[in-house]
């Protein structure tokens, strides 16, 4: 069971790669795969939700001497969110499908950098964690890349390099861990004391292994890759990172953390906490300024991870709360954001928002759908942003950090001012004479505003308390660390 | 409650949805859901209660409670809302926008509503933004312009500015107050009070309501709103919106009444509100201008008397609150019928329309003999409470002044608004205008004799409407009830005493005009606010510029440094070292050493890459000799074909880069530097880990089991392809994953220019 989220894809992306370059069997083999990986999510988190956390040792050898994978709420609440971002996003994928990426492997590629990303959520050993995370970064690095733009190929670049230095830190820190501990496995290192003789090299682990973690979750001062390389790449691609991606790096913190890493490293929470407040500001900052859609949604990734690390930072079961709820929001609406930008440049031809104007006039539902999503990055009632926004003010206020709730607070005001501009640019403004409206045929204006509503009606459900999302992450936050340990290794109930 | 909710929110998605088949029927028909609505409000009983568990892990529930305050806002609301929505269907007859425009509306009324309802501070504040929200689309309705757009944008960032710092607020109150229930806080009013953070929440809840109700010095965005459709104007910047700041700080009176800074900062900032808004009213000429700033002293008075806070007070304060709404209503309805009739808004040109405009004259003199404050009318009455409010207590009696300003420009906007644009000299004789069609003058009618009719029956406006309020926001009675008729006292004479220097104003009301324009070089508050985000925008982009280059190297140092400063951090936290020990450095071991060593920095110094590539090539067989040193040789082997490879591919490659030649780095000395600190650091860690030993190690175990379990007799082998066998399946992903994008970049050639 806990196997199937990267499994099913990884299979799936063999079956798509052997399919070859055959556009219409790509898109329903395609359309199938995400369904299985949305089955597998879902009967993963049912399951978890109903009989607690889920372990399994791959090829039986017990753990810590095989690999284990664990399901625990958290685990399972985002694999369910990866499947909640990829089905829209691969909808929208097949109304702007123009056999060009697909021949180069696209389908095939998501599906394995999906299971790289459930990997990252279910393995509980940290070398398994690294191969997962290439197994991500070589997949995103190719999707970047696919179709060749300059600017494309530029950005990929600078993506794949900045994250080879993560690679190369996580691996010294993990040789390192197992040099001084021994073990990888994360519930085995919870589960015993550190020797007080090396717990001051413990501790210079852990605070490589949060560097390593930073880079993945864009923190500041190490945020670079981001902005390079989301403005780039084709849209459904960006739209699927910006939900993804960068969710890794903040679960690694928030798992590894909890189980192992805050306690023994000194400045890990400290660390966080001080770092997420110029994350959010120098984010929303650069996004404020950019005159290109997709840029300032990039930078807002930026600012909006600095909640989500304050969040892990501030702790206990409010802050954590706090984390996921934000990650699930984030992970929905940020994707969505990538989508409605993509839907303006099939209709207005561009990124730019110079270059773009009237869409309120002429596609009334495309902008009430935005304007939604929008005013749900920026955290108004009743969506899935003020709910993710409350819990982390919350958190900050009542955990006695009002300086990062003041940060919370101000980077809400940016942000609502750059999504206006975006509305006030690209859909309030009237068409500049240059733009050519282009008018897709009804079968691919249906499929481009599909997703837009899937993921309007997911944010509003969320902010509404209606649904999982809620009851999950309040489950998730109870990051015990006994509890993960029982799972893993076994042993009696206490 | 729910149901005029309901309707408010259904329907305006019904007239959304439907405009096309809307946009044919007449004014009357397009108006009878805010009828509907009307009467939903009209059936709410006191008292009536709905909650809901909203997100129950976040301790927000969706609670509304219909009290007395509540009650009358909401009539207010829905109240005005009928007769603006005919109006609006009216002055929008015929045009494509008019259900869009009808629909946004009735959004507005609805989160008004559930403003007026909200007894859980987290649905208020929901509600509070829901309006920003239908504010900020309502005056950019014209949003092909870009003042519109302009304004839009500056009220909604003034009035969210303020939404987040009530919220901050709210969340520190519901946290001092251990609940988000206004009636469980008003309980324990005197606990929270004395708390040491609530100085914070006040400040910060105070924030909200000052900017909503555009008290100084946040009050320019007021002005900026009247870019919306006039019967947006009259709606929300006039009768319902605008008040919801005042309608906040009446509502936690009895919760913040006593805590410390709330007196003084009401007082003070609407004290200067009024005071500003009652001068600049004076120096426009644009009607609508006169109107808005005149809305401002307004508003200002209003904050004073609820911050003043006594029975009194209040008593004035929900009184003129009910006056103005009426007065204020009619006035910017018939403001305009006029634009839209005589085709401006400009007093210097305005004047006679009494005889083309019969019905707008009337109701024009009407709520303006309100507004002046006409013996017997409600503004009267609510003016003369307020004075009285005032004069009761000793250190209250300098608000006189204040009030006196207040009733002074109110009086001499009066006059020009309802004498001098209908009665008063033109040059043009505007002999082609024409009375507006009915559904415009419905609503300024019923608003402007509902001024007369209220005092008249003051009976029920004092006990149905305004007592009932009152006991939700004071438990102490009033002394004054509402009255027509006071007798001849101290406050008459500063009634007169009004009336007189506003006939004066008036008279000399070009002059001030002129005195405006003279004046228009002093910095305003929408300079500020543009200073503002031009300082702040200017430092962002220079900021991001800097950092975020779209220079690799820059990148790639920030972040290795970042990497290396974490553990230094750690360091100093937690320092410690290395237990002693090791084996001496045998003679043969030095050799590799060595060479690696010194490859790596001749890699480091030379100019050419070819040469660095093979200082490189020899740093890898450097490592690979030590692996054999080490009874390593599966992995040396590697390692040599490896590098081997690597070099063979490096230089294929250079010799293709075009400009792979030798150049000067003035950085070249400090990378250098730092590379070699980073390495030493790296080293350090690495050496401090060979002093340590673990009690076990996984591989103990993989080494006893591998043959007895596993079946091979490599334990490397069988660690790869059984016991660890996930991660080699991984490693096979990423290269047939890297495969896939070689092959993909092979094929395409890299386009310029062109944007995905």
């Amino acid at each position: 069971m806990t196997v199937l989220p990267v499994v099913v894809p990884l299979a799936w992306g063999a079956i798509l790669l052997a399919l070859g370059a055959r556009p219409r069997w790509q898109r329903l083999g395609s359309l199938l795969a995400h369904g299985c990986y949305l089955a597998a999510a879902v009967g993963l988190f049912r399951r978890v939700t109903e009989d607690g956390p889920q372990a399994s040792s791959l090829g039986n050898w017990p753990p810590p001497f095989g690999i284990a994978f664990c399901a625990d709420a958290l685990a399972a609440t985002l694999v369910l969110l990866t499947a909640a971002v990829a089905a829209p996003v691969a909808l929208f994928a097949l109304a702007l499908a123009d056999g060009r990426w697909e021949r180069q492997g696209y389908h095939a590629l998501v599906q394995v950098m999906l299971a790289g990303v459930s990997g990252a959520f279910l393995t509980t050993d940290l070398f398994n964690l690294f191969v997962w995370f290439e197994v991500t970064l070589i997949s995103s690095f190719v999707l970047l890349t696919l179709g060749g733009g300059k600017a494309q190929v530029q950005g990929g670049f600078k993506y794949v390099a900045l994250n080879l230095l993560s690679s190369v830190v996580f691996l010294s820190a993990a040789g390192l861990l197992y040099g001084t501990t021994g073990t990888l496995n994360l519930a085995d290192l919870g589960s015993r004391p550190i020797e007080p003789r090396d717990a001051w090299l413990v501790g210079l682990v852990g605070v490589l292994f949060l560097s390593t973690f930073s880079i993945k979750a864009a923190l500041f001062p190490v945020f670079f890759w981001l902005p390079a390389a989301y403005p780039t790449p084709a849209a459904p691609v960006a739209a699927l990172f910006a939900g993804v991606l960068t969710k890794v790096g903040v679960y690694a913190m928030l798992r590894t953390g909890s189980v192992f890493f805050a306690e023994a490293t000194g400045v890990w929470t400290p660390l966080l906490l001080a770092l997420s407040v110029p994350t959010m500001l120098v984010g929303v900052l650069g996004a404020v300024v950019q005159s290109d859609w997709r840029r300032i949604l990039a930078f807002h990734s930026v600012s909006q991870v600095g909640y989500m690390v304050a969040a892990v930072g501030i702790g206990g079961k409010a802050g954590f709360l706090a984390a996921v709820l934000f990650m699930v929001h984030h992970g929905l609406v940020k994707s969505a954001l990538f989508v409605a930008a993509g839907v303006g440049w099939r209709l207005g031809g561009s990124y730019r928002l110079g270059k773009l104007g009237g869409f309120a006039r002429s596609h009334g539902l495309f902008s009430a759908l935005f304007l939604i999503l929008a005013l749900s990055l920026a955290g108004l009632p009743p969506t899935s942003g003020f709910a993710a926004k409350l819990a982390a003010v919350r958190a900050a206020l009542e955990g006695g950090h009002g300086w990062i709730a003041g940060a919370m607070v101000a980077t809400g005001l940016f942000t609502l001012y750059s999504m206006v501009k975006i509305w006030n640019e690209a859909f309030w403004k009237p068409a500049p004479e240059t733009m050519e409206l282009r008018r897709p045929a009804p079968r691919e204006m249906a499929l481009l505003h599909l997703p837009l509503a899937a993921f309007a009606a997911m944010a509003l459900l969320v902010g509404l308390g209606v649904g999982p999302a809620l009851p999950a992450a309040s489950r998730s936050a109870d990051l015990d660390r006994q509890a993960y340990v029982r799972a893993v290794m076994g042993g009696p109930e206490p | 409650m729910l149901a005029a909710l309901g309707i408010c929110f259904l329907s305006a998605l019904g007239l959304a949805l439907g405009r096309r088949w809307c946009s044919r029927l007449s004014p009357w028909w397009v108006s009878i859901p805010s009828l509907l609505v009307f009467g939903a409000v009209l059936g709410v009983p006191q008292g009536a209660a709905f909650r809901w568990p909203w997100l129950p892990e976040l301790g927000v529930e969706f609670g509304l409670r219909a009290d007395g305050l509540g009650r009358l806002f909401a009539l207010l609301i829905a109240g005005i809302g009928v007769l603006i929505q005919v109006y609006a269907a009216g002055y929008f007859q015929g045009k494509a926008s008019r259900e869009r425009l009808l629909a946004l509306l009735l959004l507005f009324e609805g989160a008004m509503l559930g403003l007026a309802y909200s007894e859980h501070l987290l649905t208020l504040f929901a509600f509070w933004e829901l309006t920003s929200v239908a504010s900020f689309l309502l005056i950019g309705f014209d949003h092909g312009q870009e003042k519109a757009r302009k304004s839009a944008l500056q009220a909604l960032t003034v009035t969210s500015a303020g939404g987040l710092a009530l919220f901050a607020g709210l969340l520190l109150l519901g946290w001092i107050g251990g609940t988000y229930e206004l009636t469980a806080l008003a309980r324990d009013s005197g606990e929270i009070v004395s708390h040491p953070a609530i100085g914070w929440a006040v400040a910060l809840i105070l924030l909200g309501c000052l900017t909503k109700s555009a008290q100084f010095p946040f009050h320019f965005w007021l002005p900026g709103a009247m870019a919306a459709p006039t019967p947006v104007s009259a709606y929300l910047h006039s009768a319902t919106m605008v008040k919801a700041g005042v309608f906040l700080a009446a509502r936690l009176t009895p919760v913040l009444g006593e805590a410390p800074l709330w007196t003084p900062a009401l007082v003070v900032l609407g004290s200067a509100t009024v005071v500003a808004g009652g001068v600049a009213a004076l120096l426009q000429s644009d009607l609508k201008l006169v109107l808005a700033y005149s809305t401002v002293h307004a508003l200002g008075a209003l904050m004073v008397l609820v911050g003043v806070g006594t029975p009194n007070a209040l008593h004035a304060a929900i009184a003129l609150m009910c006056s103005h709404a009426l007065y204020k209503g009619a006035l910017f309805t018939i403001v305009g019928c006029v634009d839209k009739q005589a085709g401006t808004r400009a007093l210097s040109e305005l004047g006679g329309l009494a005889r083309r405009m019969p019905w707008s004259a009337a109701a024009a003199g009407l709520a303006s003999l309100s507004l002046i404050g006409g013996v017997a009318f409600a503004g009267f009455t609510s003016k003369e409470l307020a004075f009285k409010s005032v004069l009761e207590q000793p250190q209250t009696q300098g608000l006189v002044a204040v009030l006196l300003v207040a009733a002074l420009s109110g009086g001499a906007v009066a006059l020009l608004l309802g004498y001098e644009v209908f009665w008063g000299r033109a040059e043009r004789l505007f002999e082609d205008v024409r009375e507006a069609p009915p559904p415009m003058l419905v609503g300024p009618l019923i608003l402007s004799v509902a001024g007369v009719a209220l005092p008249l029956a003051s009976g029920f406006w004092e006990n149905s409407l305004i007592q009932p309020a009152l006991r939700s926001v004071t438990s102490a009675p009033s002394s004054k009830p509402v009255q027509l008729w006071y007798g001849f006292d101290l406050v008459l004479g500063l009634s007169v005493l009004s009336w007189l220097s506003a006939w004066a104003v008036y008279r000399r009301h070009e002059a001030l005009v002129r005195l405006g324009r003279a004046l228009s070089f002093l910095p305003s508050g929408t300079q500020v606010y543009e200073l503002f985000w031009k300082g702040t925008l200017g430092g962002a982009d220079l900021l991001t510029r800097r950092w975020q280059n779209g220079r690799l190297r820059w990148y790639a140092v920030v972040t290795v440094a970042s990497v290396m400063a974490a553990p230094g951090l750690q360091f100093s936290w937690a320092p410690g070292l290395p237990s002693a020990g090791g084996t001496a450095v045998r003679a043969f071991e030095a050799l590799p050493v060595v060479s690696v060593v010194a490859a790596a920095l001749y890699a480091a110094a030379t100019r050419t890459t070819f040469a660095a590539v093979a200082a490189l090539g020899v740093v890898g067989w450097g490592l690979a000799a030590i692996y054999v040193d080490f009874g390593a040789p599966d992995l040396a082997l590697t390692q040599l074909v490896v590098e081997a490879l690597t070099v063979v591919l490096f230089v294929f490659v250079v010799q293709r880069i075009p400009s792979a030649k030798p150049h000067r780095d003035p950085w070249r000395l400090a990378h250098a530097v730092f590379a070699t600190l980073v390495g030493l650091a790296v080293a350090g860690l690495a050496y401090a880990v060979t002093q340590t030993t673990p009690h076990s190690k996984i591989s103990d175990w993989h080494a006893a089991n591998s043959l007895a379990e596993g079946f091979g007799r490599n334990v490397v082998n069988v660690i790869l392809v059984d016991f660890r066998a996930l991660d080699t399946l991984g490693e096979i992903a990423v290269l047939a994953v890297a495969a896939i994008g070689v092959v993909a970049m092979y094929r395409t050639k890299v386009r310029k220019g062109v944007e995905p």
